[in-house]
């Protein structure tokens, strides 16, 4: 799997990528330090994965997160900050992010886990937004990785698959082309999909799937 | 008054001054006022002097009279900083010419009783009466100068008449006396009121400048504090902002720094190393502590820069005590403690943030396990009117009574004068004070100081299923914060309080998770595997919702004993169906019944939310 974690903090980026590959030794990863780096980078590989600080500098990275949206389709970008307020979270959620890494992680347990379920292909998010104990209790366990059709066995295949690339954070029209359909398919898809999933935005869609313990890839 | 020279009142001058000054102002202002008027006085006096007399002595008379007259008004009203500078010798220099003038009307009372006729005494005595009248008011309430006058005109006046030396002219001479007399007490009189006056008004006059002065002083002393008050403001407020940044700052290489820790220990699970494992051990045990002083360090800069949100709901404590209480049983008993946890027998509501709370119980509850060496530590929750009452009690040293106050500052520390880390920095209880402020909790400390402490809390009660009418604070519509409040589950369980929920399932695994879910959520859960149980249970307690299973056994359909409970309670009772089914067929099947389908696995929240939605009345479906 090719990695790119992109932080303004080299000390950061050191510990994460060493971290990642002590637990995960087949992760390629790269580091970028600013936004130029993290887009040339972006034009020389396909990464699978991108770990994106929110603050870079003095600026968000919204507008980092857009070109490398655009120029990594396949990628799933997880965002990092060291703030995991509610309001952050669901923002970068309703933007397309994969997932939410918190730099503030309570425990060792705690980031171990988040490592491993980004690293993994799931979708992962801080603290109580993620808690897996609201999940029944009957298929409740630690993090394993499950496919989508394991957790939402009631979605139609199509369904399953317009959920995925949602899932991932691309655009209607990238979920159209990918999936060879209409536009306007793809929104009857997502309108049925959340209603099945008793979900009312992207971002609960995301804090669900965190949730069941989905793996994307 | 309009005289230039008028004593300004408000000086420094002594009242006695004041009140000479009063009477000098008052004198100008005659002088300057009656000018005319005597003019005129003289002028028919020397007319009739004239023609009675002869006209040379009358034009004598008028000359030298004028000349008096002309005389004394320039003496009073030119030199204005004569009688500023002294006003005793202003008024004994016209106490002369008062005199003077008093003489030249003795020279008319002369000319006409020594050549006159019996008439001309007349006139004279009448103009002389009427000019005595006059001057009480020239005199300005000065008596020196009624006198200087009365003394010469009327007493010349009077002798005049007495000359006579018959009954008419004794008793006018005694009534002259008698008028000057009375002129003269009449001035004394109004002088001495009017200096009474002057003292009256130069102590009101005093009384003002006095609260003058304190008012500004008092603005001052008002400045001088808003200045200190801003002045600390702005410390604390600077205090904060470093402890915030401070905290931030250290909180990126600290993450960093377990990152690679986290990596040793990982590594560690490959390469056999016990010496290694000592030193990751040692430094996982190092950040953990840090963290947890840096966590503090937050909570305090958030709560002092009153950056926290309270998302108020209703709470039931007794099941949420019992999940936040686990940990800190689990570290008392390692620590070799005795645990009590104490809870009422009916459910009790509380009006507060869960978050919060917990953070609030966590630091006393951390501190009764860190603090005590041995016996007992605990939580009890007891009910009291009006308010629901929690207890976080210890054996341990307890807090002498002269400390129990500062404990709640901030870095206030008892007995930990190497300030050893692992004892904390002394933040706890001034987090746990600024929470309790926050949720409007009553916080109190009693401990006798050798048998142990007891924090008691008293929290705003939520009156149970009354609450339901409270609108949830800040349950607008704001997808960010519904989502957040779902986040910390702390959801507005005023709707559910006791709210029955008739679960149906063959399942026991299902029935079991229904129960755990929403159980916990504050909702009794009666449980049925049929549809025939599902009838004993709600003719024994009547559901306000109904889940069922979508397949159940012996080709039962859960819409079907959702129909069959419905008739049996003779109304249509909220109803949810829950389903596993993956076929297509089946699904539709599902769908047809009408009623809003959930799909297994269950999520807590999606549950919650659609049992709310359904109790609430609401379409199902999406927004």
């Amino acid at each position: 799997m090719q990695v790119l974690l992109v932080d303004n903090d080299r000390l950061l980026l050191e510990a994460l990528s060493v971290a990642m590959q002590a637990r995960h030794p087949d992760l390629q990863v790269d580091l970028a330090a600013s936004e130029p780096e993290a887009l040339a980078l972006a034009g020389e590989r396909a990464f699978d994965l991108i770990l994106l600080d929110w603050w870079l500098g003095e600026a968000s990275a919204a507008g980092c997160y857009a070109s490398l949206r655009e120029q990594c389709p396949q990628a799933r970008i997880v965002v990092m900050s060291g703030d995991d307020r509610p309001r952050l979270v669901y923002e970068v959620l309703e933007l397309g992010a994969a997932g939410f890494l918190c730099k503030n992680a309570a425990g060792f347990a705690e980031m171990r886990e988040a490592i491993d379920i980004v690293a993994r292909g799931g979708v992962y998010l801080p603290g109580r937004l993620g808690a897996r104990d609201e999940v029944s209790p009957s298929v409740r366990q630690r993090w394993q990785g499950r496919s989508l059709a394991e957790c939402f066995p009631a979605l139609s295949p199509q369904q399953q698959a317009v959920l995925r690339v949602l899932l991932r954070g691309v655009s209607d029209k990238v979920i159209a082309r990918e999936l060879d359909v209409e536009v306007s398919t793809v929104k009857t898809h997502k309108k049925i999909v959340f209603r099945r999933l008793g979900v009312n935005s992207r971002a609960e869609a995301v804090a669900l799937a965190a949730r069941m313990g989905v793996m994307l890839d | 008054m309009t005289d230039p020279a008028a004593p300004a009142l408000g000086g420094e001058a002594s009242a006695p001054r004041r009140a000479l000054d009063a009477s000098i102002a008052h004198i100008r202002e005659e002088l300057r006022r009656a000018g005319v008027q005597m003019l005129g006085v003289d002028v028919l006096l020397a007319l009739v002097i004239g023609i009675e007399i002869s006209p040379a002595s009358a034009l004598l008379w008028f000359a030298g009279m004028q000349t008096l007259q002309h005389q004394r008004r320039r003496a009073a009203l030119a030199p204005q900083g004569a009688a500023a500078a002294d006003p005793e010798a202003f008024i004994r220099s016209m106490q002369h010419w008062w005199l003077l003038l008093g003489f030249g009307r003795a020279a008319v009372v002369a000319l006409a009783f020594l050549y006159g006729q019996e008439n001309l005494e007349v006139v004279v005595t009448m103009v002389l009466v009427g000019l005595a009248a006059g001057s009480v008011a020239t005199s300005g309430g000065e008596v020196r100068l009624m006198r200087a006058w009365t003394f010469p005109a009327l007493g010349t006046l009077a002798l005049a008449w007495a000359a006579q030396l018959d009954w008419l002219g004794g008793t006018l001479a005694l009534l002259v006396l008698a008028l000057a007399r009375l002129l003269i007490g009449y001035v004394e009189n109004s002088g001495r009121q009017g200096r009474r006056l002057i003292d009256y008004a130069v102590e009101l006059e005093t009384e003002r400048d006095r609260v003058r002065s304190a008012n500004a002083a008092l603005e001052e002393a008002g400045a001088l504090l808003r200045i200190e008050r801003d002045r600390a403001a702005a410390a604390n407020a600077g205090k904060t902002r470093v402890l915030a940044s401070v905290s931030h700052d250290l909180r990126q290489p600290l993450f960093a720094m377990s990152l690679n820790t986290a990596a040793l220990g990982d590594t560690l699970e490959r390469i056999d190393d016990p010496y290694l494992a000592r030193i990751e051990a040692g430094l996982r045990r190092g950040l953990t502590q840090c963290r947890g002083l840096l966590d503090q360090l937050v909570d305090f800069a958030r709560l002092d820069a009153g950056s926290v949100e309270v998302r108020w709901a209703a709470l039931e404590l007794g099941p949420y005590l019992q999940a936040l209480a686990a940990p800190y049983e689990a570290a008392a008993r390692a620590a070799g403690l005795d645990w009590q946890l104490q809870l009422a027998a009916r459910p009790l509501h509380a009006w507060t943030d869960a978050l919060l709370l917990e953070r609030l119980l966590g630091n006393l509850l951390h501190n009764a396990v860190k603090f005590t060496p041995r016996g007992t530590v605990g939580l009890r929750l007891l009910p009291q009117a009006g308010t629901v009452r929690i207890e976080v009690f210890d054996t341990g040293p307890g807090i002498p009574a002269e400390h129990q106050e500062r404990v709640f500052e901030e870095f206030y520390q008892l007995d930990n004068p190497s300030r050893d880390r692992s004892r904390g920095i002394g933040l706890g209880l001034s987090i746990v004070r600024r929470l309790a402020r926050l949720l409007g909790i009553e916080l109190h400390l009693s401990s006798t100081g050798t048998q142990g402490c007891c924090f008691e809390l008293l929290l705003p009660a939520s009156g149970g299923p009354a609450a339901a009418c409270r609108p949830a604070d800040g349950a607008a519509d704001d997808p960010a914060e519904a989502m957040a409040r779902e986040a910390f589950a702390a959801e507005s369980a005023a709707a559910r309080n006791g709210k029955v929920v008739l679960a149906i399932d063959d399942e026991a695994d299902l029935l079991a998770d229904l129960d755990t879910m929403l159980g916990g959520r504050g909702y009794r859960v009666l449980t049925a595997a049929c549809a025939d149980e599902a009838c004993r249970r709600a003719r024994q307690q009547p559901p306000d919702i109904v889940l069922a299973d979508f397949r159940l056994r012996d080709r039962q359909t859960g819409a079907a004993a959702v129909q069959a409970v419905r008739a049996l309670l003779g109304r249509c009772v909220p109803a949810l169906i829950i389903t596993g089914e993956t076929d297509a067929q089946n699904l539709a099947e599902a769908d047809a019944s009408g009623l809003r389908v959930l799909h297994k696995p269950l999520d807590g929240r999606v549950l919650a939310r659609a049992v709310e939605e359904a109790l609430a009345g609401q379409p199902p479906g999406q927004a």
